[in-house]
């Protein structure tokens, strides 16, 4: 310690180094041999020091008692070399991505991967810069343990569900935090018309995901604060995880350009099977006679004859010879995909530049639905002098999209053809002899079936467009005191515009088109998303063992979203769509929601020779969320991690590369609640006889606060010769506390709810992540697997509860997202019924509320992804599995489709060719039955988990075959690099599913599968 | 060292000088809501309160639908067809929950209660203050009431073995956190409810003066009025007798529509039978989803004579044979016996007397074509946008008749004579018959009244305290007046954890 303070000592006071004896100069370089610029260069234990410049040249002068010269810089490792009697020392530093000193990003400042203690997963940009998929949340889909991903459907541009570690809430959200370059992301949907947060219930016309904004190519890594040790640093707003993505910026040297330009199709994996004419009227006439006594077959046939307008008589031939449309080919068509990007870095000494561009142009396989999206982004950065150096950045993005009405359960799902096309009477024609639309209104076409349109036709009349403007920017200062201390002042900007219209043309036929004379809509939302923080960064090695770090920084956010919004009727003919055109007001309307938060935050590390590591977090958030007697919490973790490779008595393990065993605890926050959640209010949105009328809307709560996310984590980094083999495994164990919960009251009260914090909810999980590199020569295999084990549990409800009133599902020592339900029994074989089972095990009809079992839930048990990845001599081959287990979902869009002979509508072969037809025989849907399915003295036909089925699949996301030009010939056409590349996204699954496709969330009706895509490409540097 | 404080220091006062100044930059007010400490002070304040307890009787689930349709659907008069799915398990009497206007209800009588307590020490005058009290009691006894008929047996007839009592008596305000978690609340027995109603309506009473604001709000009309027909549930006849007899006399809002007038009356907006009327004016308080509103559930017409057009809505709930048969309408060619559809012909209606069958004509080819009832037309210029009449002139009649048929000592002449105002004015030609007495004159009664409110929520209620049997030929439905569904179940989230609350039998 003495020996420390008189270094220090010396430092202060003696930094001009008067004793300077010789100079060393050199030349540093990556494994390749090109040279590196801006890397520091110091003599160990002092402060000395100088850094590259662009050719990579260094002149430094030390003194004759230096001993060691430190090299380091942020992309590359550090390396550490004695200064012997050569006056020249070259270095060649192997990058950080390639040496165990990986850099990884851990909110307001960077650690290198081996002083990290705590669970982050990282995904570098390299991964995933080549896939087709608008947003980049979907991309990284399988990449990083941990984390479920998966889209809500196959709308390009459409949401994304993430969930780290599961779900730890019951009522507030379960999203994870985005934080891009330090803004934190507004993450709302605002794909709605009217105005509130996302979750309040307003006409949601589409989903449209505010992560669309970037492109995918200008992320240079995704890092994933999994535990609450690792995010208690972004507080009251982590409990979900925090996803951090760092762009790409310039780096210095010879300006590089990229250039990337593909295209490709886009086609429905799997398409259901309607029936034909024929099939429809067998499986009619059998629904017909079941409904009623006496009926025989063939008066049954005459009568599903009648009902679609046939005559009566018709003879067996006529009947074979009766037409049937393609519904189904007509809705679904090929799509499209393109891309065309470039970008470029550059830089000085002082000066970086990243500048990209790019277009991106996705037609979904039905339409109308579509994304087209451009971005453009800059980032600079400027040193001013040797203290300051300023740093601006801007990313400016415009999307549309086209969507399917109907969507996700947003208005008429009849007239979506993702939903209705499949259930069209094929004796309907899809056109007219003159090829306009048949039964448009006031055609006087004859049109058979429960659905009052032409699915086809209001594919192409019907309109919701949306388009969305993004701006995220940034601008900050650094202020370097020494070499040590450094202040950074960011103030950041997210601000979205979304405009939306809906036109719902009088050419369809009912009570919002025709009856009405067509009604327009259109809504303006818009989201002003401020941040600023202040960060002081310290970083300090004494006496060459002891490694201190340290940051503290203080942080105010105010997020604000308005909306204005008017609807019309009456349109003079479909030619007019603009709402001024509308000659009937309807309605109008603006809203406005926001929030503030303000945080103070510090970090405190220490590690011992990399040996052993110390970390700790502390951050106190205030949010306007929350109620004004419990406006500030403190979120505090701790962790700890023993690098054992570097103890002398391991030192001997032959061919062990890495041995890390890492501890963590910490808290952090969730705020994912409505702004004005603990306030009592009253709202004015009734009126009646045109007058306004007030009412209480919510129960005032002032002691409403976050719910907490407590977490132990457990991890071993493994790696083997020499990084070959590398195996990365975490346990934890997480338990919200407090939860924000919708708290039930008995509605004799006049209300159902306040918000409470209580109850409490555990997941505990296991992570793995296997990485292999076993050849890396002229022929490279790498290979990584991820495997993640997660478990949930309601601990705790409030008052002692074991059973959520209201939501039996919802219980103690069961997980969330279960099913509760009746269970099915299938079909008896004497008489075609559906059955279930009582509580005792019996068959019965009319199963009780108290028969109700958990059967399953809705979060997979296990998932991950396999990818391996071969090359040889610039053929390159990438072969990436996603797979998922454990997962029940209902399928909403297979239960309408067999309701065979039940109303008229069409069904599918699957359940055609599964039905019961005659006593004995054992079927697994059961007899068709006119009028809903539902049998006399039954329940209804979907009770209970009638339409559960298992979700499990193994999927090949992503084949991508790809040819690299040899450096010959690079050279001889002057560019630094050409791939070529074709790929294929989900080109093949395997699955018990019986629906359209397991992947989805949410209902699977209306919603638009996932697609396959097949994409080619090049990509050329220079 | 030096440094060390340094770098340690400055950050910490760079962050204590930030630390104090930001807790007032949290305050945050909402734009579009208020606090409720402002809510309930002005005049005004207690006039836009009262005006969305009113607003609250329009949701789908109260008279915005489900007390008209669902009722009707539950009794023998109605038939679903299918269309869109809509009320079949109803239909078949297999719904454990056909009504879930419970939460709805209690939350209006709350924000009624709530309004009560601050009336007293309000701004407003003492006229003011007594109309505010007296329309505030009627909506509450509306509300009570149509959760007792529904949840609970009617008094007139209870199966004692499954009786579980009435329902939650609520008459204070809940407006704060502490308030709702300690609400724990029991049952009334039946009686208590129904005394507990009838208070309300005499307090009602004697708030309200003659002076009133029409049909769309409450008076002291519409207090009489529904206190006959509460009577009459109760099996107080004389009473019934008593309270009709004083709203014929009283008057003033509305009044009996005859032959020539009253197909007519439904198709204007403010039906002139009506005394009282929930005011569905605009297209954006109706629900969205056709199917959720009166006329969607009940017709696909547009308008009458229009065949053709199916703008109307779904029309999944159309009148059965019996209806038509009481209205003494026939078809040719004839529907389809089990599905009451004529395909896609357009039979050639045959009509009598009674007016009334005017109000069903045949509905467009939506999966065939139906008899539709025609009531409820979107009578304020859009489709699915009409008023709800929740007691018209009719039901003073009818409820005095029976109320008369049935008391210890009955009044038969004075019961035919009501019987007669009925008939003479629906029945074209009519001449008055010789009095009827005993199971006849009860008959009659019930038929009128089965015709007359047709596809407005009564016969449902009618069967249920009279103690009928379920039996329908289309579906084939048979049940025993026992039948443990003829009261809804109670939400269970009002029962599930409350100890003080007990379930519907057989639920």
């Amino acid at each position: 310690m003495r020996k420390s303070l008189l270094i220090l000592f010396g430092i202060m006071f003696f930094s001009i180094q008067v004793f300077a004896q010789k100079t060393i100069t050199g030349k540093v370089s990556d494994d390749q041999g090109n040279p590196i610029s801006n890397v520091s260069v110091l003599v160990k234990g002092t402060k000395s020091g100088t850094i590259t410049n662009q050719d990579g040249f260094y002149s430094i002068a030390v003194s004759a008692t230096a001993k060691t010269l430190v090299f380091s810089s942020l992309n590359s490792e550090t390396k550490e070399l004695a200064i012997g009697t050569d006056a020249s020392i070259n270095v060649s530093l192997l990058s950080s991505e390639k040496s165990m000193d990986e850099v990884v990003v851990v909110g307001y400042s960077v650690m290198r991967k081996k002083d990290v203690a705590a669970a982050i997963s990282k995904i570098k940009g390299s991964e995933i810069a080549a896939m087709p998929t608008p947003t980049f949340t979907q991309a990284i889909q399988g990449r990083a343990a941990g984390v479920s991903i998966a889209a809500s459907s196959g709308m390009p541009g459409g949401a994304i569900n993430v969930r780290i570690r599961g779900v730890g809430s019951i009522d507030a959200g379960n999203d994870p935090l985005y934080v891009v370059d330090g803004i934190q992301i507004n993450s709302n949907n605002s794909g709605r018309i009217g105005g509130g947060s996302a979750n309040s219930g307003t006409a949601v016309k589409t989903q449209n995901n505010p992560l669309s904004f970037l492109n995918a190519n200008d992320i240079e890594s995704i890092e994933i604060l999994k535990d609450a040790a690792s995010s208690a640093i972004y507080g009251a707003k982590a409990a979900g995880g925090v996803v951090l993505i760092t762009t790409k910026k310039g780096a210095s040297g010879k300006p590089k350009f990229t250039a990337n330009l593909s295209t490709g199709t886009l086609d429905a994996i799997n398409l259901q099977k309607p029936l034909n004419t024929q099939d429809w009227l067998t499986a009619q006439a059998e629904g017909i006679m079941h409904r009623s006594v006496g009926v025989t077959k063939d008066s049954a046939l005459r009568a599903a004859l009648i009902s679609v307008g046939q005559l009566p008589t018709l003879s067996t031939k006529e009947i074979q010879d009766l037409t049937s449309s393609d519904w189904m080919g007509a809705s679904w068509r090929t799509g499209i995909v393109r891309t065309a990007e470039m970008s470029m870095q550059a830089g000085t000494q002082n000066t970086s530049l990243y500048m990209s561009g790019s277009y991106n142009k996705q037609i979904s396989h039905i339409r109308p639905s579509d994304f087209e999206r451009g971005t453009f982004m800059m980032k600079g950065s400027q040193k001013a002098s040797e203290k300051i150096t300023l740093d601006a950045q801007i990313n400016l993005s415009t999307f549309k999209q086209n969507a399917n009405h109907g969507t996700g359960g947003a208005g008429n799902n009849t007239i979506n053809a993702a939903y209705a096309s499949t259930q069209m009477l094929t004796i309907n024609p899809i056109y007219r002899p003159d090829g306009k639309f048949y039964n448009l209104s006031g055609s006087g076409d004859v049109w058979y079936g429960s659905f009052a349109n032409n699915p086809l036709a209001a594919q192409v009349l019907q309109k919701i467009f949306v388009r969305t403007n993004q701006l995220v920017g940034s601008f900050s200062g650094t202020y370097k005191f020494n070499q040590d201390l450094t202040l950074k002042s960011m103030v950041g900007l997210d601000y979205r515009l979304s405009q939306i219209k809906a036109y719902h043309d009088p050419r369809l036929i009912g009570g919002f088109y025709d009856a009405v004379g067509g009604r327009g809509e259109v809504g303006s939302n818009w989201t002003t998303n401020f941040i600023t923080n202040t960060v002081m960064n310290y970083k300090k090695t004494i006496s060459g063992v002891h490694n201190i770090s340290g940051m503290v920084g203080i942080e105010f956010r105010s997020d604000e979203d308005n909306s204005i919004n008017a609807e019309g009727n009456s349109f003079p003919s479909s030619s007019f769509q603009n709402l001024t055109n509308a000659s009937v007001p309807v309605l109008v309307g603006e809203s406005w929601t926001g929030f503030k938060t303000f945080s103070q935050f510090g970090r405190l590390g220490y590690n011992y020779d990399g040996r052993y590591i110390l970390g700790f977090i502390l951050r106190r958030d205030g949010s306007s969320r929350f109620g004004s007697d419990t406006r500030f919490g403190i979120f505090p973790s701790g962790q700890v991690a023993w690098n054992a490779l570097e103890e002398n008595f391991l030192s001997g393990l032959k061919n062990v590369s890495e041995l890390k065993l890492r501890y963590s605890y910490g808290e952090s926050g969730n705020d994912q609640i409505g702004n004005f959640d603990s306030r009592g209010l009253y709202g004015a949105s009734r009126i009646y006889n045109a007058q306004a009328a007030t009412n209480p809307i919510s129960l005032a709560n002032p002691e409403l606060s976050w719910e907490t996310r407590t977490e132990h984590n457990l991890g071993l980094d493994f790696g083997m010769y020499n990084g070959k083999i590398t195996l990365s495994a975490d346990a934890y164990r997480r338990v919200n506390n407090d939860l924000l919960l919708d708290r039930s009251v008995f509605p004799s009260s006049g209300w159902t709810s306040y918000s409470q914090n209580t109850g409490a909810v555990l997941n505990k999980g296991l992570e793995f992540l296997l990485r292999v590199s076993p050849f890396e020569k002229a022929f490279k295999w790498t290979g990584s697997f991820n495997i993640s084990f997660q478990k949930n549990e309601v601990l705790k409800l409030y008052d002692g509860l074991e059973v959520f009133p209201g939501d039996p599902s919802i219980k103690v020592g069961e997980s969330l997202g279960s099913y509760f339900l009746a269970q099915w029994a299938g079909v008896n074989p004497a008489t075609g019924r559906s059955m279930w089972y009582d509580k005792d095990g019996n068959y019965t009809y009319q199963p009780l509320v108290a028969d109700r079992k958990f059967l399953g839930n809705i979060y997979p048990t296990h998932f991950g992804g396999l990818t391996n990845n071969f090359s040889y001599k610039g053929f390159e081959l990438e072969v990436f599995f996603q797979y998922e287990y454990g997962r029940r979902r209902q399928d909403d869009q297979l239960q309408q489709e067999a309701r065979i002979g039940g109303s008229q509508i069409n069904s599918l072969y699957y359940v055609f060719n599964n039905r019961w037809t005659t006593p004995g025989q054992f079927a697994i849907m059961p007899r068709p039955l006119l009028n809903t399915q539902t049998e006399t003295g039954s329940v209804s036909w979907n009770n209970g988990d009638r339409w559960l089925y298992k979700t499990d699949y193994i999927r090949l996301k992503q084949l991508s075959f790809s040819y690299n030009l040899q450096p010959k010939t690079l050279k001889k056409l002057g560019l630094s690099n050409v791939r070529i590349y074709a790929q294929g996204i989900n080109l093949w699954t395997l699955t018990k599913f019986p629906g359209v496709d397991p992947e989805f969330t949410g209902s699977s009706s209306t919603i638009i599968p996932q697609s396959k895509n097949l994409t080619f490409g090049t990509m050329i540097g220079f | 060292m030096k440094k060390i404080i340094f770098n340690i220091s400055v950050p910490l006062i760079l962050i204590g000088i930030i630390l104090n100044s930001c807790n007032k930059k949290l305050d945050l007010e909402p734009q579009q809501n208020i606090d409720v400490n402002k809510a309930l002070v002005s005049v005004q304040d207690i006039n836009n309160a009262l005006n969305s307890t009113y607003a609250a009787l329009k949701a789908s689930s109260l008279y915005g639908r489900d007390m008209l349709v669902l009722a009707d659907a539950l009794s023998d008069r109605a038939f679903s067809n299918g269309k869109g799915a809509r009320f079949v398990t109803d239909n078949q009497n297999a719904t454990n929950a056909p009504f879930g206007f419970w939460t709805a209800a209690y939350s209006a009588i709350n924000e009624a209660n709530l309004i009560l307590e601050v009336i007293p020490t309000s701004q407003g005058d003492a006229a003011t203050k007594a109309r505010w009290e007296g329309e505030l009691l009627f909506l509450r006894a509306l509300l009570h009431f149509s959760l007792a008929k529904t949840y609970a047996y009617i008094p007139t007839y209870v199966v004692s073995a499954q009786d579980k009592g009435g329902i939650v008596i609520k008459n204070t305000g809940v407006s704060t956190i502490q308030q709702a978690a300690d609400w724990k609340p029991k049952r009334a027995s039946i009686n208590e409810t129904y005394d507990f109603i009838m208070a309300d309506l005499y307090k009602s009473l004697s708030f309200l003066s003659n002076a009133n604001r029409g049909a769309y709000y409450a008076s002291k009309l519409s207090s009489l009025a529904l206190g006959s027909r509460v009577a009459l549930y109760m099996g107080n006849y004389n009473r019934a007798d008593s309270f009709a007899t004083a709203a014929i006399a009283a008057g003033g809002i509305g009044t009996m529509t005859n032959t020539t007038n009253h197909v007519s009356g439904w198709r204007l907006a403010l039906n002139p039978e009506s005394i009282f009327e929930v005011r569905i004016a605009t297209l954006p308080e109706v629900p969205s989803g056709i199917a959720n509103q009166l006329q969607g559930a009940l017709t696909n017409i547009v308008a009458i004579g229009n065949t053709s057009s199916s703008n109307g809505g779904f029309g999944p709930l159309v009148p059965n044979m019996a209806l038509m048969t009481e209205l003494r309408m026939s078809f040719s060619p004839s529907p389809n016996t089990s599905t009451l559809s004529f395909g896609t012909t357009i039979p050639t209606i045959t009509r009598r007397e009674d007016v009334r069958s005017q109000l069903y004509d045949i509905g467009p080819n939506v999966s065939g074509r139906h008899i539709e009832c025609t009531k409820f037309l979107g009578k304020n210029g859009t489709p699915g946008v009409d008023n709800v009449p929740v007691v018209r002139w009719a039901e003073l009649y009818l409820n005095r008749a029976e109320a008369r048929a049935r008391m210890a000592t009955p009044n038969t002449a004075g019961a035919n004579a009501d019987l007669n105002i009925i008939r003479s004015n629906r029945i074209m030609g009519f001449t008055t018959p010789a009095d009827i007495t005993g199971p006849a004159l009860m008959d009659s009664i019930s038929r009128h009244r089965a015709i007359e409110f047709a596809f407005e929520g009564h016969r449902w209620f009618d069967m249920k305290r009279w103690g009928l049997p379920i039996v329908k030929t289309t579906p084939v439905v048979s049940f025993p007046n026992t039948y443990f569904r003829y009261l809804n179940i109670i939400p269970t989230t009002e029962v599930d954890g409350n100890p003080n609350m007990v379930q519907n039998f057989g639920f």
